[in-house]
């Protein structure tokens, strides 16, 4: 009877108003955002990156960078951790503490701007070259695996010391370095779901190539993208530690945790503090980004709901 | 007799799959047209082209390894097949829409529904976000969805909610011609007859003509005007629903009905179609159903069938009704 009152209805046309304050109620962010907060980790490592990001974003309104972070005051060089010096002074009398800070915004833009660049390519890449396939597919794919053959640190450090050693040098190489894994999995991702039935269904209302690749495979495809975008990011975070470290990326005086970590070996013994404050840093990022995509990971999939 | 102008007409369509085991000879020149609100139901078992007709009618067969390799497709008066893929998507969806058969994988799981509808809207037509999810709410509710649960996602829906929630989107831009492709298989029973009901009242209130493939004679009786029995890629006999039902003249159709339970009489037992579907990289000579049926002489191994038409558009593709073949059909009609 139901049944037919709707037919009835469907016939006549004379459907009732829809409230359409009903189902506002719950976006789809904040049904993300209620899972999300369930993971402690992931509330401990959203607080960390929002912490870095603070530190990132006003580290200039908390020191000053020329007279704090870059000039030596050698009266003050090598203390210990004090009131006045959180996390101690340098052998050149630097405050530390200011220099872990602006050290946030570094390592952040770097991360940032690497992860973000190798994301477009990647992805561009793989979703063509999934979705058209055939010998197209076969040979970017083929490229892709030239590059993949190579370790990507070697990869990077190639390209560091034939362009020579800078930050915008350093993130390009880790982005250069990074696009065949973003590339492989989109690509396989692309492959998986390209022959879905409602992949069809799109063809069969007019959707363009375009449109399918991204409206319906790239938003299917989303929770890997963010969780290898997540631990691409904490690796870009601890190569550029590393080049840095190895005077291949960001060059002294500025205030690389890496860079800090490298000058600071020399007194590993008689000041590990030196070391360890931006060690802590490099380690409290890459964990805070990696609980962070594990987290949002879980709570995008929508197969895995409530 | 009033009769509208013909919405689609397919003439002579042949479909080959190219196949490391061989051509797959999936559609062997079907012809049928079909008229503004009415439905043609295409029957047969699996493996009989159906769907390969349907992908067809919309130019979505995979090539490769598919391919047209002969036929026209009139819609609306003109050619398709001479279309660029860039017309062809400003067709499918408005023109001529398609309900695949089954709606659990049908639906893109990471959008609500009424997303999925809207979308289906903007692809067509040039309406910002908001209008687009307002029409789509209004469709909702013609097929029997509440318009609140437009922000659910696919998983939340049972398969006979799924199943309108296709039917929403395929008549989301009022197509023409709609093609179903078993849209009750996956379905409950009970919710089949729903479905199906509702199905073919908004087709008939929108006067689309409805293409319907199933295998199944029950929905048939249910929903279609004219019906096409197809067999090994072809179409072995068509006529009304009455003639079909009624006056049925195919041995296939026969077999057809001898396989189905009768009600009124218990005991009988079911007479299967012996054999299977014939290999499609290699059919049999001549009528293509021979080595299945029981009448089959000599001559059937032979001479391939011509259309015979029985009267008006009934007609069927059997050695039996021509004159000059000498073919009895002896017994036949006698269960």
């Amino acid at each position: 009877m139901k049944m037919s009152s709707l037919v009835m209805q469907a016939v006549t046309g004379s459907a009732p108003a829809v409230d359409l304050h009903v189902y506002k109620k719950r976006t789809q962010f904040g049904e993300v955002w209620r899972r999300f907060r369930r993971s402690k980790g992931a509330i401990v490592g959203l607080i960390i990156i929002a912490l870095m990001l603070f530190c990132a974003l006003f580290a200039n309104f908390l020191f000053d960078y020329n007279t704090e972070v870059i000039e030596p005051n050698y009266d003050e060089a090598l203390e210990t951790p004090s009131a006045k010096h959180w996390f101690g002074t340098d052998e050149f009398g630097r405050d530390v503490f200011a220099r872990v800070v602006f050290g946030a915004r570094l390592s952040l833009y770097i991360g940032l701007t690497s992860t973000t660049s190798a994301l477009i390519f990647g992805v561009l890449i793989g979703a063509f070259s999934g979705y058209i396939g055939g010998r197209f597919d076969s040979i970017v794919m083929r490229v892709v695996d030239v590059f993949l053959a190579l370790p990507s640190i070697l990869l990077a450090l190639t390209i560091v010391a034939a362009l020579g050693p800078n930050i915008n040098n350093l993130i390009l190489a880790i982005s250069i370095a990074n696009i065949p894994y973003f590339a492989r999995i989109f690509r396989a991702e692309v492959l998986a779901i390209k022959d879905k039935e409602f992949i069809e269904a799109s063809r069969a209302l007019g959707a363009n190539r375009n449109t399918i690749i991204f409206r319906e495979i790239l938003p299917n495809c989303l929770s890997p993208i963010i969780v290898q975008a997540s631990i691409i990011m904490a690796l870009a975070v601890i190569v550029s530690a590393e080049f840095s470290f190895l005077g291949l990326g960001v060059q002294p005086p500025t205030p690389e945790w890496g860079c800090m970590v490298a000058g600071a070996r020399k007194f590993l013994l008689s000041s590990p503090y030196l070391t360890i404050f931006p060690g802590v840093a490099i380690m409290l990022t890459v964990l805070a980004f990696n609980l962070v995509g594990d987290a949002l990971r879980d709570a995008t999939d929508p197969r895995l709901k409530h | 007799m009033e009769q509208g102008y013909p919405e689609l007409r397919i003439e002579d369509l042949n479909v080959v799959y190219d196949t490391e085991y061989g051509c797959v000879r999936a559609v062997n020149g079907i012809d049928f047209s079909i008229r503004k609100g009415r439905t043609l139901g295409l029957v047969g078992e699996t493996g009989a082209g159906k769907t390969t007709t349907a992908l067809a009618l919309m130019r979505l067969i995979p090539d490769p390894p598919g391919r047209v390799t002969s036929g026209s497709i009139e819609l609306l008066g003109t050619d398709i097949m001479s279309y660029s893929e860039r017309e062809m998507d400003a067709i499918r969806g408005k023109v001529v829409s398609m309900i695949f058969q089954d709606p659990m994988t049908s639906l893109n799981p990471v959008f609500t529904v009424g997303a999925q509808i809207a979308e289906a809207i903007r692809i067509h037509k040039n309406l910002d976000a908001k209008a687009a999810m307002d029409e789509a709410i209004s469709i909702m509710e013609r097929v029997g969805i509440p318009g609140e649960r437009a922000k659910e996602y696919p998983h939340q829906f049972s398969g006979g909610m799924k199943q309108r929630v296709v039917i929403a989107i395929a008549l989301a831009c009022t197509p023409q011609v709609l093609i179903a492709d078993e849209p009750t298989t996956a379905l409950d029973v009970t919710i089949q007859a729903q479905v199906l009901m509702m199905f073919s009242e908004l087709s008939k209130a929108s006067n689309t003509a409805t293409i319907m493939i199933t295998h199944d004679l029950g929905v048939v009786a249910e929903v279609c005007d004219e019906v096409a029995i197809m067999y090994a890629g072809e179409i072995v006999e068509y006529g009304s629903l009455e003639d079909i039902f009624d006056h049925y003249r195919h041995p296939y159709t026969e077999g057809l009905f001898a396989s189905l339970p009768n009600l009124n009489d218990r005991n009988a037992r079911l007479v299967p179609i012996k054999g299977l579907m014939p290999d499609p990289t290699a059919l049999p000579s001549g009528c293509h159903f021979h080595p299945r049926c029981k009448y089959a002489t000599k001559l059937c191994a032979e001479r391939a069938p011509v259309k015979t038409v029985i009267e008006q558009e009934h007609y069927v593709r059997c050695l039996g009704y021509e004159e000059d073949a000498g073919v009895a059909l002896e017994g036949f009609g006698n269960k």
